[in-house]
Formats: structure tokens, sequence, C-alpha cells
């Protein structure tokens, strides 16, 4: 803003001073050296505030005509610093660029203070601002996705307002939550109740994340998992910058679905009622509803009418600014989607203050905080339902109202509409209260000099609400109304006492941080039914002639203690040393503290002198970690055997009933994973191509999981510390830029992780558990089943092929292979001893490749992601031939007939999969993520109006998606039919979005 | 601000910061006294309906019906498939292996209030303990053979139990099982209606004297229930339903009716199921399918439907309400097993014919050679006829697999908030005073007194032909005689008596009955047939899940299973 100001006065003098000669046009020449006096080809020389320019030649020599002496000339360069030259007299210019190496200036958070990037030892990966302002995205991890090495990112739902699962580096831990620890300004919200979903995206300045044991080793038992660190914008001191961020969208289904024809749906119900015996209402139809339908020639697309175009528009408005002794940031955002399946809304409204005042010369003090509500009433169409809905099914009662069952007397599916004639409230509110005290010792007292203390204080706060009443319109006769209450209340405090030493070549650093943390959760739950009408609702709960309560509390807490060395040598030798010391409520008696060391080498090659003349090695940087970490993932009171009250009537009233509830383990403790990294940092040819590759390996040991039990102890499971699994892995982040004109850039980066991991031991006694479905030798997750190699056919029966083979087998049912029996040869018998591992079910790479083409004041970013190698049971599949015969279902997934001997699909006969084989297939995919199409206006046309920047985009997500899986999309989270929460059954959105980024 | 932190730094360095207590969940140590006892011998009863109640499987109450002599498919789920086809029963079954847990899990809790009630604690409630855990190790018993016998609570993780012989499981049931029958009060002197009484351990120990082949000592056990003088068979009408129509057999089986508060003077056991009304919340903890599972789908008629609106506080439903038509009778039932006159047949126990009750309701019909519905422009129709409400409703030919067959009416469940009926809200009759006399009669055939046995099967006769007798006037009607019994009339007379109501598998297993008396269901339709049936069937597989969790001891498979 000020530069920007400024450069108008300056605009503004020359035009009044040199009106004499301002219109008089010249020609320009010269040359770009840098520091080395080494010239420089292909610097981009642009008349500022212009598309007029030119680029330099092999030599570093450039023409320009048609220059005014009031020009500004910019010299920009990949890699180097920008240059500004005011034109003048001159008609031959000696233009010296500097390096702009990234990483030897540049600052990074790393938790707990910052560091520069060059005298990093771990794995840090940082997500530029710019990508962070150029995808308009409701999620921060939305534009995290596919953007950085080693984080994985799937956005299981698109339902407006839930935030995806992040995985760093592949988890590792068998049961135990494998989500990172994400820190907000220094304050963490994981396990305190938070989510990332509650940061605005608007607000943030940058993204690091720390991805192995080095870099996460100052974060402890909270670091196995890697750890996001976000920072949110502060103010500078100068006058306000106002700046406002909008987009609005629109959203459809990314893809739906191929249904079958009407005429393919009574075929299916004929060869039901043939191969089943399955009755038929009326035939051809199924069901008494259809008949009028069917008659009419009536029919209705049900996906289409549960399904509306999406609409999500964000507004965001900051004023940032400061004086010389305080600086202040202060935003507020809208955010309000409308979902693509009617009733799926969320709103959610933030504002964030974040304030630094230097109250003396040696003590700053500041707050970040945030207020933010979560809005996402609706009653929601169900998805499922509309899936399983015949296109003859009725839609209305003669009275105008849903019919219940459209295809009556078929009850399973009731009309996916019904839900939407409830007004269900789901509402949040986040409050985080943040403070920091600085002090610099060295202003109190010289000697003190490089000495400071910070304390980070935060407070949350979560309440929730959600609000349910179910009346008539759902045929609930009763009427039920349900308010559940939540509250997390949440504090964290850090005192971090820090020592920066600086002698000759030395730099010395030394933090020492203690902390404790406190989450007290509870939760309460009310019901009542049998209403007199449906007027009340929830708001007069006692109207009700029959009512329940519940209440849940429970309590976590943690202390640590951390010490951490860096040291290094001219910024070419490079050494950390972490130490961390963390006591975790959730461990037994005598288990609950854990000690973590760390350490760390660095070397800066390209600092050395005999790189002095390397010019083409811009920056070249080996790093070497080792270390321990802890992980203390499990649910709280997992160490004592519980009781839970049970209800049961005796004699007419109600009783209260004890029975055992879980197993505790009173020797649980920290699970622990040991890792080893190995990191070149790179960059040549004036960083041209420049990145990082890392590979690592990691040990898991103790590991916390549910592992299974005989029932006949009275328990399935228990949580228990187990076995080890060894994770290697390699990720590769390469930036390139492939073209360099004055008008045209075009920019590639490509991402790129592979990860392995396996179980190297389980009980010490070299056995697979099979009832835990964990094989050592193998991943953690992996689907064991049998291997289908088609369909038995009427003549294989005929002739017997399946006496000793499967002799359970009929026509038209899954065929598996006879892989082995009890003595390891086949057996003429299909067994549990002919499952076999086919796969694994965390994908084996993934990658990312960006394009940026920039072309004049044109940018356009394309993001393609790519997840292969991973594994999953399609439910779809596995419940079509019990289910097709009877609903509504996808054209693709087919089934055998007598006369239709598909190799592939199996019978409608309710027994054709008798094995139960689970239809695993690939779920591999290649996305169109992302494409935006950006415009910045020229600044001489805002500079007219006095604004200082605007840009506007158009941006496309989800555009296209390449997969072989059947059904709605590869990462879809679905339910089938039968379990309680179908609302998860939301597909894959496309959206479109138009935008608008503008400083004042 | 520094003086907040300073204050939880205080806080946070107190020593048990990082202690944890459970805020809401109980102990077992901290359920030791008389309320804590009360509530976990409570639980026992809670675990043992969880049995019943499953509906995660909805075919599950088939699975010890269908491919026995009594009962054939109807609309399949999936879970009992392998009851009837018998080669495809592995230990992979989900019935299987919940049967098996759940047993296990009331066995655990059993255990566990033993050691919170103490080898000198109440005898009453150590014997209600002690009751479910021979209860429970008897099912296990009878199904799997040699199982695992656990009779201390599990407090830590364990993957080596041993599958005990079967002999040592059958002498724990006995002492179990005898302890509960001496100290457990008998049926009028419970805390409350419902819980376990003396009488219950009685019947459940002569039903493992006859497994054990001990005759006498079920003979004796069965005896002094009969001679209690606390039960007697139900020979006239009784109850809620009174008004409506019925028999006095078909009155213990209503809603309002079951239990002995209610009049019925034959329940030894019935688990009360409330209806989740007037402030009684409890009873059906997942959402028990056996209406859905016996009542037929008759809905699927035109011109049926299972609304009904003439509801008065007897809850009764002219069909039942609404089924889903998965266990039919075989034919056997049927159309062989009744003799006329026997009121256990009547149209108000299994009734046989429907009448069109849609309001409004008329049609014009075809009819086939067969009497079956068809449409009136259908080629096969033999006649057109015209039909309304309150004719005969006319039922086509695939109608007879789950749509519109003769059924039992035991298991009728009409809740009039909730017509389509997703749950049972019936209670469930576990032990009845008729059945005390049927294994007696058992009893006393191995003990060669065919007349005692005799005796007692005409005690449930006559109560069965005591209507028919006056209204013909022949008091001998439905009379057995010695000669008439073998160890196969018995077993008649059960299937007679306690049809829908026995858990008839497990019968048949116990008796060792279960492939010849398979055999005499003969039907053969679509919907499945006996198939695969071998005497490696008189047991269960062991659950593989259970062999491949127990990792430290290798199990073998029962024969004959892989």
């Amino acid at each position: 803003m000020a530069l920007a100001l400024m450069l108008i006065i300056v605009h503004g003098t020359a035009a009044f001073a040199g009106s004499g000669t301002a219109l008089q046009e010249k020609s320009i020449t010269g040359r770009v050296v840098s520091t080395s006096g080494e010239s420089i080809p292909g610097v981009s020389i642009l008349v500022k505030g212009t598309t007029h320019g030119t680029i330099s030649d092999i030599d570093g020599n450039f023409t320009l005509s048609d220059v005014r002496s009031e020009d500004i000339l910019v010299f920009s360069f990949i890699g180097m610093k920008e240059v500004e030259v005011t034109v003048g007299d001159q008609t031959n210019l000696e233009v010296t660029m500097e390096d702009a190496v990234i990483g030897v200036d540049e600052v990074v958070v790393v938790g707990y203070g910052t560091q520069k990037k060059s005298d990093i030892t771990g794995s840090v990966s940082s997500v530029s601002e710019e990508r962070l302002a150029k995808i308009p995205v409701s999620n921060v991890m939305q534009a995290v996705q596919g953007a950085v090495s080693g984080v994985s990112v799937t956005q299981v739902s698109s339902i407006p307002g839930e935030a995806p699962q992040v995985l760093v580096r592949g988890g590792g831990s068998l049961t135990a939550s494998t989500e990172p620890y994400v820190v907000v300004d220094g304050i963490p919200i994981s396990k305190m109740g938070g989510s990332i979903n509650d940061i605005n995206p608007n607000d943030i300045k940058s993204i690091e994340i720390l991805k192995d044991a080095s870099a996460t080793a100052i974060y402890g038992m909270n670091g196995a998992n890697g750890v996001i660190l976000i920072t949110t914008k502060s103010g500078k001191s100068s006058k306000p910058t106002i700046k406002y961020s909008g987009y609005l969208g629109v959203e459809e289904f990314a893809n739906i679905p191929e249904m079958v024809s009407t005429d393919e749906l009574l075929a299916r119900y004929a060869e039901g009622n043939r191969i089943n015996g399955s009755p038929l209402y009326e035939a051809p139809v199924k069901y008494q509803y259809e008949v009028e339908n069917y008659k009419n020639g009536h029919t209705i697309d049900w996906i289409d009418e549960v399904s509306q175009t999406g609409i999500q528009q964000n507004h965001n408005i900051s004023i940032s600014g400061g004086s010389e002794n305080l600086s202040y940031y202060i935003s507020g955002d809208l955010l309000d989607q409308k979902g693509v399946v009617k009733g799926y809304n969320y709103k959610r409204n933030s504002i964030r203050t974040n304030i630094d005042a230097q109250v003396t010369s040696y003590l700053k003090i500041g707050t970040n905080s945030s207020i933010v509500y979560h809005n996402r009433d609706g009653g929601r169409a169900n998805l499922l339902n509309a899936e399983a809905m015949s296109p003859y099914g009725r839609m209305y009662e003669d009275d105008g109202t849903y019919t219940i069952y459209p295809m009556f007397g078929e009850t399973l599916w009731a009309n996916p509409m019904l839900p939407t004639t409830t007004s269900p409230e789901r509402r949040q509110f986040n409050v985080n209260l943040n403070g920091f005290a600085y002090v610099t010792f060295g202003d109190i007292w010289k000697p003190l000099t490089g000495l400071t203390y910070r304390l980070n204080a935060g407070h949350s706060t979560i309440q929730s609400r959600n609000s349910n009443y179910t009346g008539q319109s759902v045929n609930d006769l009763l009427g039920t109304a349900t308010i559940s209450r939540s509250e997390t209340q949440a504090y964290t405090i850090e005192n971090i006492l820090r020592y920066d030493y600086d002698v000759n070549k030395h730099h010395i650093d030394l933090t020492g941080v203690y902390s404790s943390q406190e989450r007290v959760y509870n939760t309460n739950w009310a019901q009542a039914s049998d209403f007199v009408n449906d007027e009340l609702g929830w708001d007069r709960m006692q109207a009700g002639a029959s009512s329940s309560v519940s209440s849940y509390a429970d309590r976590y807490a943690a202390i640590s203690q951390m010490g951490r060395l860096n040291y290094s040598y001219d910024s070419r030798y490079l050494f950390t040393v972490t130490v961390r010391r963390d006591g975790s409520s959730v461990f037994a008696d005598g288990m609950k503290y854990g000690t973590f060391p760390s350490v760390a080498l660095g070397w800066n090659i390209r600092h050395e002198g005999f790189m002095a003349n390397a010019e083409k090695i811009t920056n070249l940087k080996l790093r070497l970690s080792y270390g321990k970490s802890g992980n203390e993932a499990v649910s709280v009171y997992r160490t004592f055997t519980t009781m839970a009250d049970r209800q049961i009537p005796f004699g007419g009233s109600t009783n209260i009933a004890m029975v055992t509830d879980r197993l505790g383990n009173s020797d649980l403790s920290w699970e622990t994973k040991e890792s080893f990294n190995l990191g070149l940092d790179f960059g040549f040819f004036n960083n041209r191509i420049n990145g990082s590759l890392d590979v690592y390996s990691a040990n898991n040991s103790d590991l916390l999981l549910s592992r299974k039990l005989p029932s006949a102890s009275g328990f399935g499971s228990v949580t228990a510390n187990i076995g080890e699994t060894s994770t290697k892995g390699i990720e590769l982040t390469l930036n390139t830029v492939n073209v360099a004109t004055t008008n045209f850039k075009w920019n590639s980066s490509i991402v790129f992780s592979n990860s392995k991991s396996e179980i190297t031991e389980l009980y010490g006694d070299g056995l697979d558990d099979i009832g835990s479905g964990w094989f050592l030798g193998e991943p953690i997750g992996v689907i064991r089943d049998y291997k289908k190699i088609g369909i038995w056919q009427e003549d294989e029966i005929t002739n017997g092929d399946h006496l000793d083979w499967d002799p359970v087998a009929k026509p038209g049912d899954v065929k598996v292979a006879d892989i082995s029996g009890p003595d390891g040869v086949p057996d003429g018998v299909i067994t549990d001893d002919d499952r076999v591992i086919l796969g694994q079910t965390a994908p084996k790479w993934t990658g990312g490749l960006t394009n940026t083409f920039a072309y004049k004041n044109f940018t356009l970013n394309v993001f393609i992601q790519t997840v292969q190698g991973a594994m999953r049971n399609n439910s779809h599949i596995g419940m079509a031939a019990d289910e097709i015969e009877r609903r509504n279902s996808f054209a693709e997934i087919g089934y055998w007939t007598p006369e239709n001997q598909s190799n592939e699909w199996r019978s409608l006969n309710k027994n054709s999969n008798p094995h139960g084989y689970g239809f695993p297939v690939k779920n591999n995919f290649t996305r169109i993520k992302d494409i935006t199409l950006n415009y910045d206006v020229p600044q001489h046309l805002l500079d007219k109006a006095g604004i200082s920047a605007l840009s506007l985009y158009l941006s496309g997500r989800n555009l296209y998606t390449f997969t072989d899986w059947i059904g709605w999309d590869p990462e879809e989270r679905d339910t089938q039919r039968g379990w309680n929460n179908w609302e998860i059954n939301y597909p894959a959105v496309r959206t479109v979005v138009f935008g608008i980024n503008l400083t004042l | 601000m520094i003086v907040m932190a300073l204050t939880f730094l205080a806080i946070s360095c107190s020593e048990d910061f990082l202690d944890e207590t459970p805020y809401s969940s109980y102990a077992p140590e901290t359920l030791t006294d008389e309320a804590g006892i009360e509530a976990a011998l409570k639980g026992l009863h809670y675990n043992f309906g969880r049995i019943w109640t499953w509906s995660d499987q909805q075919g599950w109450a088939g699975v010890w019906q269908d491919g026995t002599d009594v009962c054939s498919p109807g609309g399949v789920q999936g879970v009992e498939i392998p009851f009837f086809k018998y080669e495809d029963l592995n230990s992979e079954n989900a019935a299987v292996s919940y049967m098996w847990s759940m047993c296990y899990l009331i066995i655990n809790n059993a255990n566990n209030a033993m050691v919170a009630i103490g080898e000198d604690g109440d005898p009453a409630k150590m014997a209600e303990a002690r009751f479910f855990r021979g209860y429970c190790y008897n099912i296990l018993a009878t199904l799997y053979g040699d199982v695992p016998l656990l009779t201390e609570p599990t407090s830590s993780a364990r993957t080596d139990l041993e599958r005990t012989p079967v002999s040592q499981v059958n002498a724990q049931i006995v002492a179990d099982l005898k302890y509960a029958a001496e100290n457990l009060p008998d049926i009028t002197g419970t805390v409350s209606e419902s819980r376990a009484n003396k009488h219950m351990a009685m019947q459940s120990l002569g039903e493992v004297y006859l497994r054990l082949d001990q005759p006498a000592d079920a003979e004796t056990v069965l005896t002094s229930i009969i001679n209690s003088g606390l039960f007697s068979i139900v020979e006239e009408r009784y109850g809620v339903a009174i008004d409506v129509n019925g028999d006095y057999f078909s009155d213990m089986f209503k809603f309002g009716n079951q239990r002995r508060s209610e009049g019925n003077t034959e329940a030894i056991w019935t688990f009360e199921l409330e209806y989740n009304k007037g402030g009684i919340s409890g009873g059906f903890t997942n959402a028990p399918q056996q209406r859905r599972n016996w009542v037929p789908a008759y809905h699927n008629i035109p011109g049926m439907t299972y609304v009904y609106d003439g509801v008065d506080e007897s809850f009764v439903h002219p069909y039942g309400g609404r089924g889903n038509g998965r266990i039919r009778p075989s034919n056997w039932v049927k159309y062989e097993l009744y003799e006329d006159g026997d009121i256990r047949n009547s149209e108000n126990n299994i009734t046989r014919t429907f009448y069109y009750n849609a309001p409004g309701y008329s049609a014009t019909w075809g009819i086939d050679a067969n009497g079956f519905r068809v449409a009136a422009d259908s080629p096969d129709a033999v006649m057109v006829k015209d039909v309304m409400v309150g004719d005969t409703a006319l039922i086509a030919a695939s109608d007879t697999l789950e749509v519109a067959y003769p059924y039992t009416r035991k298991w009728d469940s009409f809740d009039p908030t909730d017509q389509w009926g997703w749950t049972n809200i019936k209670d469930f009759p576990i032990m009845r005073f008729g059945e005390t006399y049927l294994l007696r009669a058992e009893a006393r055939l191995k003990n060669g007194n065919a007349a005692g046995a005799a005796d007692d099967i005409n005690v449930l006769r006559d109560r069965a032909f005591k209507a028919a007798r006056e209204e013909s006037g022949n008091s001998e009607l439905g009379k057995v005689s010695s000669s008439d019994i073998d160890l196969d009339f018995i077993l008649d007379e059960r299937a007679r008596e306690l049809f829908a109501e026995e858990n008839r598998r497990m019968t048949l297993m116990r008796t060792g009955t279960l492939v010849e008396r398979a055999a005499l269901n003969t039907e053969s339709t679509i919907k499945g047939t006996i198939s695969g049936i071998s005497e490696i069937h008189l047991l269960l597989p062991i659950p593989l899940s259970e062999i491949q969790r127990n990792k430290d001891v290798l199990w073998e498979q029962n024969p004959g299973y892989n």
C-alpha cells in the first residue's frame, strides 16, 4: 500500500515536473549481470504497469524501444530479487541482480519459534501464500491437497462444512489416530476439540508442515503424525490496508452413475421373481405404489428430485495496519454454502482479531483470537434412498404431502424427500482466546542479549447444539424431539525460554519449553416422544409423554518439558538436538511419561568455499535426522475396565442394569516412533530448477491398537501396546521454470510420494494375527479375501467341475480360486485357507502436478492429482445381488441369468455369493483437481481508481476424474441401507467459482 | 494475563494433574454394594434379552426354525440360508458366532457378579447369577459341544483359552442350576416380576438332565414344578383380549396378557419387552424381528392392508400387524400335524384365511384352474370374479411363499403408533408350564413309564380338545394312551403345543433327532429345500473368528466343518 502510494506520488510528480519531455519516446539498451559479474539471459524487463517489455538475450543484453524517461523498468527473473530502475536520462543501463535464493533469508515457522529456512535440519514443507490466495477453498486443507509431498488429504466427504481427512507420511500406527497435529499461532487446536474447519482460510499467512522426527520432535507426543503449523496474518506498521476477497460459485454432482432404464428395472424385478420367487404385486411392476405410474407411463428421476444447484459464496473483509508500537489485523468472514443435495447447508461466520503491541522496549504482548460460528441447519434429503427409488414410485399423496414409502409395500426405503420436511438445527460456536507475552531481556539488561521469554496462553470454548424434531411428515406418529448439547473447555499454557548467541560465524540457540494442556468435555442429550401434535417440536419437550436424558463427560491432560539446541557454523554446518519429555493422562499409572530425543545434522554445501564458482548451482543442502517420538492417540479411560448402565423393565417399571462395557488395560503406555530421514534441498540455474528429495524410514513400536480377543473371554477387543511396523518412503518436490519470456511464463511443480509400510512384529512369536487382520511383512491395512476368477456357469456345474473345487457352488455363483487347504495345497473346498492378501488399503503412491501459465496479466493454474495402488471393497457391487431385484440401481452392475451367462456378474439368487466375497477393486484415480484463471488488473488502471491491487479469477474444482471405480467417486464415503448414518451419503461435487481479491 | 498463566501453571504442577478418573462410567469394583449387585444381576437379564432382540441379521429367528421339521424359508434374509442348505453351513456364519459370543458375554457378566456378591454373600443373588451361567453354558454345550469353561471374570486380555470337554461343562451346568434351583425364590417371591425364580432353574435343569440322559433326575425336578401348586394350565379365557376374537389358548400370547400378573398362570419365565410408553423405557434393545419373521407379508395382496385403526387397549390386530413372511410353517405342520378339534390349530392360533380389509376395495380378478388369482383378462383365467372388502382374499400362486400362508399368531405384535412395524413390542414367552408336562413326559418315557408320559400329554390334550369335546360330546376326543407314546410322538406334541415358541433346532439337537426329524419336511420350493443335512449338524461349527483370535491355543474344529 505504502509502496503503491509512493509510486503514485512519484509518478504524479514526474508527470508534472517533466511535462516538457514526458511525451518523448526513446530506445534504451543495457545488460543484466549477477553480483559476480556474469551475464544473465532470460531476464524479463517490463515497463511497470504495462505489458510492454522484452527479455535479455544469451549475453544478458537487451534493447527496448518506446520508453519514456519517467517510465520504471522492472527486471525480474526467477530466483533473483526484482530490480526497478527509473529510465530518466539513461539510454544504456548496467543492471546488477542479486540472488533471492529461497532458504537463505527466508524465515519459516518451525514450532516454538522461527528459523532461517537455510538453517533447518528437518523436513518441512510449506504451502505458498500464493496458492492459498488463488485457490478458493472453504477449508484450508483443500489448498494443501496434492500440493505438498508426503501429505495426503482425502476429501472423504463433500458435505458442506465437513473437514477433509489429513495424513502425513502415510501414518504408520495401526489403530491409533493418524491425524496430524494442528497448531494455529502457537496454540494447538488438535486434541483441544477444535477442527481444521474452524480456521478461515482467508486469515492464513502461511502453512508449514513438519514431517520428519527432527522437525516434529519439538512437539513430542503430538508430532508422531506430523504437525501442521498455521500462522495467521498480522498487521504491518503502515497506513491501513483494506482488503476484500470474495467468491461466488456453483456446484453440481461431479458424477452421477447411470441408473438402469425402466425396461431394465422391470427385467430385474422379473428375474428376482424367477430366481428367488420374490412376489410381484402386479406384474411387471413389483410394488403396489408403482402400478399407477407404470400404467400412466409416468416416471420420476429421484436423483434429480433430491438435488439442486449448489451455491457457495464467501465474503471476507480484512483491515490491517498499525503504528510504531501497535499493529493489528482484523477480519470478518462469511461463508455460505447450499449443497447439491437439498437440505445440506453450511454457514460459517468468523471474526479474527490479531493485535501485537510493543508495550515497552522489552515487552511485546498480543492476541490472536477468533470467534467462529458454524451452522449446519437443514432437513437433509436422503440420497441413499433416492438412489434406490423406482422411477415408478409415488412421490405425493392426494393431499400434497410426501408419500412415506414411494415403493409401498416395500418399506425398506422411505421417500428420500421426507427429511426435508424437518428443520433440524446443528450449530456450533468456537471461541478461541489466545494471547502471548514476549520479553527480550537484552533490552532490560545488556548482558542478557539474546535471551527471550514467550508465554503463550490459549483458551478455547466450543459449544454445540443439535436439535431435531420428527413428526407425522416422516411417519413418526408419536413425534420425537431430541436436543443434544456439548461443551469443550480447553486451555494450553506454554512457557518458552530462548537464548540466541552469535559469535563470529557461530550461531547457537537454545529453546526450553514447559507446557500443560487440559481439555474437559461434557455433553448431554435429551429426548422426548409421544406429543399431542407436532406444533412445538423441541421447544417444549415436557409436552412429550415419554422422555429420556443422558450425559457424558471426560477429561484429558498433558504436561510437557522440552529442550532444543541449534548450532550452526557459517550457515554451512547445522546441528540440532532436541529432547522432550511428555506426560499424558491417557496412560496407566506409572506409564504416563515418555522421553523422546532427536538429533539432526545439516550441511549447506552451496555455502562451501569450493562451491563459490559453481554458478549453476544455486542451492544445495543435505539434511540428516534421527529421532524418537511418542504417540498417545488413544481415547481417554482405556486403562480402566468399565461397566455400562442399561435400562430394563421389570414388573412394568424401568430398572437400571449394569453390564460389562470395555476391558481396560492397566499396562497401557506410549507408542514410539523411531525415524530416520535423509534429505537434499537443491536449486540449479538460479533456481529455475529447484526442489527437495527426502528418503525416510520409520519404525513404530508398542503400537497402540485395538486387539481382537476371543469373545469367549467376555470381551471382543482391548486397546494394547503390541508389535512393530516399519515404513520406508521417498518424497520429491520439483519446481521448474519451463518458459520465461517477457509476456509468457510457464512454471511446473511436481510432488511425488511413495511409501511402503509393513508389520515387522506382532507378539514376538513370529505369527500373524489373522483374527485382527494383521500379517507380518504386509502393510497395516490389507484386504484379505478370495480371488474371484469368474462366475460358475451352468455347464460347469452340470459337468461337476465344482465338486472338487467348491462343492456348494450353483450356476451364477461367484467363482473363487481354490488356492490352498489346511495342508497348504488346494483341498477341493473353499475355506478361509483360500483367502489371500489381495492388496492394501492405503495408496502406494500419490502425485500432484501443477502447471502455471502466465501471459501478461493472466495466470492459468492447472492442478492434476493422482492416487495409485490402493484397494477397497466396493459395497455397491457387494450388495447388488441381494438388492437389485427390488430397487433402482446402477446400470453398470449387471447380473447373471441362464440366458446371459455373465462371467463378471453373479446371479440375483440371494445366496450367489456364499463365501462372502467382498468385491475389492482398485480405487486408483487421476483427477483434474483445480483449474484457475486469474487476471490481475493492470496497475496503471488501478492507480487511477486509487486501488492497490485487484485480481479476478475463475476457478473450477474436481473437473474430471479418470477412474475405473463403479459408484459415485473413488474417494466416496458411503453407507449402505440398514445403517443410521445415511447422511454421509453425499456425492463428490464439481465446483465453479468466480472470485475477486481487492486491496485498497 | 501473566497472573492467569501462573495460576494455570500452579494447577498444572499439582501431582494428580495427569490422574484419570472416568467421569461417566462405573468400574466393576464400585458395584459391590447391594444396589450395585442388583444392577449387575439385572444386567444378566438385559444381555439375555439381546440374544432374541437381535436385528442386525433379520433372518436370525429363522436360524432356529428353518431346516427342521417345522419350518421352511419364506422371504429369506441370508443368515438363515445355511440352516436349510446345510452344505453352506460353515464357521463364518454370523448366527453361529452371535449365539456364541452372547452366551459368553452373559457368562463373564455372571462371573463378575459372583465376585461382587462374594462367597459369603446372599445365596439368592448368587443363585440368579449361577442360573444365567448354567443356562448359557447349556446353550453352548448343546450347540457346540466342547467349549471353554470360564468360571472367573476376565480381567486382562486372554488368547489362551482351552476347549473343555463337554462332560466337565455339563457338570458345571448341573451344579449351577441345582444351586439356583435350591436358592432362588419361587415365582411369588422374586423382587419383581420376571426376575429369576427357582422354577426357571428347575425347568432348565430338567431339560439338562434329559440331554445328559438322566431321566430319573429330570422327572424329579420337573415333578416338583408341577407339584408346587403355583402354576396351572390355562383353560379359560382371561385378560385384556377377552372381548376380541380368540380363545383361551390364544389369550396367552396377546399383548398385555403374557405375564403371571396379567393372568397367565402358565408363565414360568416371560421376558418383558415393554412397549416404550408411559414412562417405561428399556426393553427392546435392538429391533426384535419375531413378528416380521412369522407373519406373512399379506399386505402385498391387492386389497389387503396392515393399517388398522380399530385399536383399543388390547392392541389386537386382526392379522397381527405387518409381516415380512420370512418363516413359513412346513407342509407337515400345516397339513399333517394337527388332528381335528385341536384348539392349538384354531383360526385364532394358526390363521389360514384372509379377508379383504383395505377400505373401499373392490376389483375384478380372474381365477385360474388351481384357484389362484390371475388378471381378469389372463388366458389362464377359468373364471372371473368381482371382489370387495370383506370377501375372502384371492391369492396368486407365488403368494404362498411369503405373502399368504397359514401362520402362527403367537408373534402378533401391533403398535398403533408404528403400524408399519419396525419392531416387536410384545413380551417373549421363554418358559411355559405347558412345556413342563412335555419335558416330564419325555423323562417318564425314558424311565419306562409310557403310561405316565401319556398322562402328561393328556393334561395338554384335555386343554387342547376341551372346546371340541364340549361341542362334540365326545369326552375322549384327542386323548392318547401309553401305546401312542414314543419320542417321535413327544416331539410331534411339542410341535403342536410349542410351535414358534420353542427353539426347535435346539430341541432336535438336544434329542439328537435333527436329521430324521428334518426328513419330515419334504417340501420343495424356489425359496429353498432342506439339503446337505447330516449327523455333523448335531453340533454347530466353532466360529472361525474365535479359533483365529484365540491364537495361543489351537482349537480343532467340530467334525465335518471347515
